[in-house]
């Protein structure tokens, strides 16, 4: 008879702790990262009687959760992926807007400006044609500015979400490192099989949350701790200790920020490839990737624009008959950041790089960024950072310049010590115009050629072309005259030209002196002149005008070598946008089926940890009539002892 | 398969804004009449919108500049004829100043007459087009290129001729400068010129000549026929090289000269012919050919025209003048004609040039649609279907929301 009691009680006791459990997971089927409960109900020894073995009942052993490891680290691994490419994107985005728009970004301007010098070569003399030319420079300048100002807020936004990231990680990781230690304390004590379910869907919930953050394996420890470690297995969590993270300023770029970890009195910098996935992981590889790439193009873009059209405009002649100045600021003059000593340096080595548009050096620039490193005594090694290229340079080739950047170091450094060069980061923030006066336009030659007025032979003479580069010979306006000495000879005369005698005559064979070139062709009469002089009151005169007008089409950027064939500035500015657009489109792809695997992955998951309220709902029922049963158990037993005690 | 309650909700709500998502973006579209938002939505048609918008932009420019070409070719083109049509006026008077029945003063009234020709040309060469730039002045279009200074005209240009960007790869002259038309007009017949001395005293006339063999000519040299006693003899002398002229060995010293056939001479591959009754001492000169401007022939004519005609002398010295102003009137015609040739030839060219950049605008104009506008009978159509997905997904999710068995107990 006690017996039956207690297979009633037992029975009582399991049904109200499956209607318990029924009730948990039913408040509990809306909490994130919670994993259904089930009661797991295992039959009581039997009593071994004389009449064989008597059922003691059932007993609940433990509770435990519905869980599946293997889902729960693809869970966390595509969530990690899927919100580090959506991060990425989603700044992407924001610089793809802003440069693929038909309206605000550079190529309208850029148009403008050409458009303007065209108006100015159409009306050469024309005030308001220069005024519309200036006002077009100068909006060309506002424009390379405010999408410069973009990627600098962007930079500074980075570096403001890595802050947040990191304080974010932190915060996870010691509380993990909590929880380990409590589930392992809860564990030890623990019967076989009964875990505290509870913190350990906790637990998960925070590893899911860090992931998000910044990508954290999970290896499972023997007292049931998870230790976390990043992609490349640098530890963020080990048992109940934390390793924390925080920022400082990047050794090559000041103004970018690094994030560190702490190994106990002393901290380590932490390279980009450890932090990978997440939300920092993003964040890094956008800095790393789109934004810096974004903007050393657009600067090289200004830099190749502002040095290419200033050497055309400086072998012009403006309305006041003055030889042409710089239209646009030139950029070595006020440059002075691009080149950043490693914090990690041991010497006071000094290094400054320049780009100048001797030798059309503007036009090899790359978009990347160089580290210079000295390697050994006298030995330097200079590394394009866009695909590791390494030029190995020696004191002695000093100054050198590789892909158009000059480099010189003044101040010897310390073997070891590294320098990050950035020569086209800050082009955009530099490109201005420096021309404000509208007649200082130089629309024309500054030379005029002319066949002499009594020549009786046919010879005509071109209208001539000033030697490019800049500057100027000294004695180009001097008057220079060449007289026909015989059909086949001429003599010339003028200052600067040392006045040859008998020249050999060519038709159509480039003359030049004093900086300029002609080409007389036809059969010039013996005594006839040709002067060459300068170009007063030329104001109709729009060669140099049409000549910057052409650089529109000229292939004048990404040179293999002086001269060689290049791409026009719409075309560079294209290539920036079709970069920016095709990374934004393949991380709107990436970041498009990663969610989809997160949510394939949460589903499968969901599948076998969610909780199904029908179910439970059928559960209650069940618990509740096995509820009811025992009770009526009970209630038999109470009869059958009152029987017992009735008998008299 | 299990389905937790969790996921119900979840996809339900996750199907419903997806079916928003796209929903928006095809509004967007069809709003914006833009195909794409941003590069990331098609990086190769954004990157080849971007260059086709410049191109059309660039296009648009060639064609102001194909305007403003056309317009200042036209200009010059009409002046350059009306300068032909005064020459040939011009040529006219001179013919009839020939006449011997004339009296002096009829022909100082076709001087005076050619004289106000003379400042209708000067007017004509200072032509400016509509902005005001002067159309003969080359590069220097502000000055005003030919004024008058007491007989003579001088120019005050440059020898520049201003060019538009009428295509990538064509720059148009759109003015010629005056030095080239009216400047500089060959004299004689292009090689040489022959004349008679102003002081000869006999009738004697020499004519144009004509180049015999290019390949024999001696480039610069002068040549001189000097008359001897009695104009029955002549000497020719090469005065570049100082010395007398041989033809056939035969040293040309007191050559006989008949004054009633005259006399050709054929030597170094020129010839030209003397006529009439030369006297002791006149010499007819052959120079290399040089270039007098338009406006000099007209004075010189002006001045041959006013001097009163003394005897067979005095004929024989307005003859040579009359003969010389024809040949120059003549040369610089060619030249006025030559200069609105070219220019009826740009003419022409700007105008095909016209019409290659609005096709090249249309051609571009269309891709660069192609490129980025949308297709509304598309969009429409694919409006209407998001819009049933959308509905079907919220209407779907109620209904299944909706099953519990929480209803029943």
């Amino acid at each position: 008879m006690p017996g039956l009691y207690g297979i009633s009680v037992g029975a009582l006791n399991n049904a109200m702790t499956g209607v318990y459990t029924a009730g948990h997971n039913i408040s509990n089927a809306n909490t994130p990262g919670y994993s259904r409960q089930t009661i797991e109900q295992t039959t009581n020894d039997p009593l071994r009687t004389g009449a064989g073995f008597i059922g003691q009942g059932a007993t609940v052993g433990a509770i435990t959760r519905l869980y599946d490891g293997f889902l729960t680290q693809q869970v966390r691994q595509a969530n990690s992926q899927a919100m580090e490419s959506s991060t990425y994107l989603a700044q992407m985005q924001s610089i793809d807007r802003l440069l693929s728009d038909p309206n605000a970004g550079l190529s309208p301007a850029l148009t403008a400006f050409f458009k303007g010098v065209q108006e100015v070569a159409a009306k050469p003399a024309d005030i308001a044609a220069r005024q519309s030319m200036l006002s077009s420079a100068q909006s060309l300048e506002a424009r390379f500015k405010s999408i410069n100002t973009q990627f600098t807020d962007l930079r500074a936004a980075v570096n403001t979400d890595i802050q947040a990231s990191v304080t974010h990680i932190n915060a996870l990781t010691r509380q993990i490192a909590t929880m380990n230690d409590q589930i392992a304390l809860l564990s030890a004590n623990a019967a076989a099989g009964q875990q505290p379910n509870d913190l350990l869907d906790k637990r998960d919930t925070m590893v899911l949350e860090l992931n998000k953050e910044i990508r954290a394996d999970v290896v499972l420890g023997g007292d049931g701790s998870y230790g976390l470690f990043s992609s490349t297995g640098q530890p963020l969590v080990l048992g109940n200790l934390a390793y924390t993270l925080s920022t400082v300023p990047d050794a090559d770029n000041p103004t970018d920020t690094q994030v560190t970890v702490a190994l106990g009195s002393s901290s380590m910098r932490l390279r980009a490839q450890d932090l990978s996935g997440g939300k920092l992981g993003g964040s890094l590889a956008f800095r790393q990737g789109g934004l810096t790439d974004a903007q050393n193009a657009l600067g090289r873009l200004a830099i190749a624009m502002t040095e290419s059209v200033n050497d055309q405009h400086r072998l012009g002649q403006d309305l006041n008959g003055a030889l042409g100045g710089v239209l646009f600021t030139a950029t070595n003059s006020a440059n002075p950041n691009i080149v950043y000593p490693n914090s990690a340096n041991t010497g006071a080595g000094v290094v400054t790089a320049s780009v100048t548009s001797a030798s059309g050096n503007y036009g090899l620039l790359t978009a990347s960024d160089y580290r210079l490193t000295y390697t050994a005594l006298n030995t330097y090694s200079l590394t394009r950072l866009s695909d590791n290229t390494v030029t190995a340079l020696t004191t002695a080739g000093l100054p050198a310049t590789v892909d158009g950047v000059t480099i010189s170091v003044p101040t010897t450094p310390a073997i070891g010590d590294q320098f990050m060069i950035t020569p086209t980061r800050y082009g955009a923030a530099q490109f201005s115009v420096a021309l404000t006066d509208v007649r200082k336009i130089a629309a024309a030659t500054p030379i005029s050629t002319a066949a002499g007025l009594s020549n009786a032979g046919s010879g005509t003479v071109s209208a001539g072309t000033v030697n490019a580069p800049p500057p100027t010979n000294a004695n180009l306006q001097q008057p220079v005259t060449i007289t026909f000495t015989s059909a086949t000879t001429f003599d010339v005369t003028g200052v600067g030209t040392l006045n040859p005698v008998g020249v050999a005559y060519t038709a159509g064979a480039n003359i030049t002196y004093n900086g300029w070139t002609i080409q007389i062709n036809g059969t010039p009469g013996v005594n006839d002149t040709f002067t060459v002089g300068p170009n007063a009151n030329g104001l109709g005169d729009n060669r140099n005008a049409r000549a910057i007008g052409q650089m529109q089409m000229q292939g004048l950027m990404g040179r293999s070598a002086p001269g060689a064939t290049g791409i026009t500035y719409g075309e560079a500015y294209g290539q920036i946008v079709s970069q920016v657009g095709n990374k934004s489109s393949q991380l709107q792809v990436n970041s498009d089926s990663l969610k989809a695997l997160a949510a394939a992955a949460e589903k499968s998951q969901n599948a076998v940890s969610g909780v199904n309220l029908d179910e439970e709902a059928s559960n209650l029922m069940r618990y509740q009539q096995v509820y009811q049963a025992a009770g009526k158990m009970v209630s038999i037993a109470g009869v059958l002892f009152d029987t017992i005690l009735n008998i008299r | 398969m299990r389905i937790s309650t969790k996921e119900v909700f979840d996809s339900g709500s996750q199907a419903i804004m997806q079916g928003q998502v796209d929903l928006m973006k095809t509004q967007q579209q069809i709003s914006s009449g833009r195909k794409f938002m941003s590069g990331a939505d098609d990086p190769v048609a954004a990157a080849n919108g971007l260059r086709l918008r410049q191109g059309v932009e660039i296009n648009a420019q060639y064609q102001v500049n194909q305007k403003a070409a056309l317009g200042t070719l036209t200009q010059a083109e009409s002046v350059l004829g009306d300068i032909g049509s005064l020459l040939l006026d011009v040529r006219t008077s001179t013919l009839a100043a020939g006449n011997n029945n004339l009296l002096d003063s009829d022909r100082q009234n076709i001087a005076q007459e050619i004289a106000g020709r003379l400042q209708q040309l000067i007017g004509y060469a200072n032509s400016t087009d509509g902005a005001g730039s002067y159309l003969f002045g080359g590069y220097n279009d502000t000055t005003q290129p030919y004024s008058q200074t007491g007989t003579s005209v001088v120019y005050a240009g440059d020898q520049g001729s201003r060019g538009l960007q009428v295509s990538d790869s064509r720059v148009i002259d759109v003015s010629v400068n005056g030095a080239g038309v009216f400047n500089r007009v060959p004299t004689g017949n292009g090689v040489f010129a022959t004349s008679a001395l102003g002081t000869n005293g006999g009738t004697g006339a020499i004519d144009a000549g004509q180049v015999t063999s290019p390949a024999a000519l001696l480039p610069g040299h002068s040549y001189q026929v000097v008359f001897g006693a009695g104009g029955t003899t002549y000497t020719l002398n090469d005065t570049t090289a100082g010395a007398v002229v041989s033809i056939g060995g035969v040293p040309q010293t007191n050559i006989a000269y008949n004054s009633a056939t005259g006399a050709t001479l054929s030597f170094n591959g020129l010839q030209f012919s003397i006529s009439g009754a030369p006297v002791a001492g006149d010499k007819f000169n052959v120079v290399p050919t040089t270039v007098q401007s338009v406006f000099t022939t007209l004075q010189n004519l002006v001045t041959v025209l006013n001097a009163p005609v003394a005897g067979a002398a005095g004929r024989a010295t307005l003859n040579s003048g009359i003969a010389d102003a024809l040949t120059n009137i003549d040369h610089a015609f060619d030249n006025a004609l030559a200069a609105r040739t070219l220019m009826g030839v740009r003419m022409k060219e700007v105008e095909t040039l016209e019409t290659v950049s609005s096709t090249h605008d249309i051609s571009m104009k269309t891709a660069l649609s192609n490129i980025e506008d949308v297709d509304y009978a598309d969009a429409a159509s694919r409006l209407a279907r998001q819009q049933m997905v959308l509905e079907a997904a919220q209407k779907s999710f109620v209904t299944v929301s909706h099953l519990t068995l929480f209803n029943f107990i």
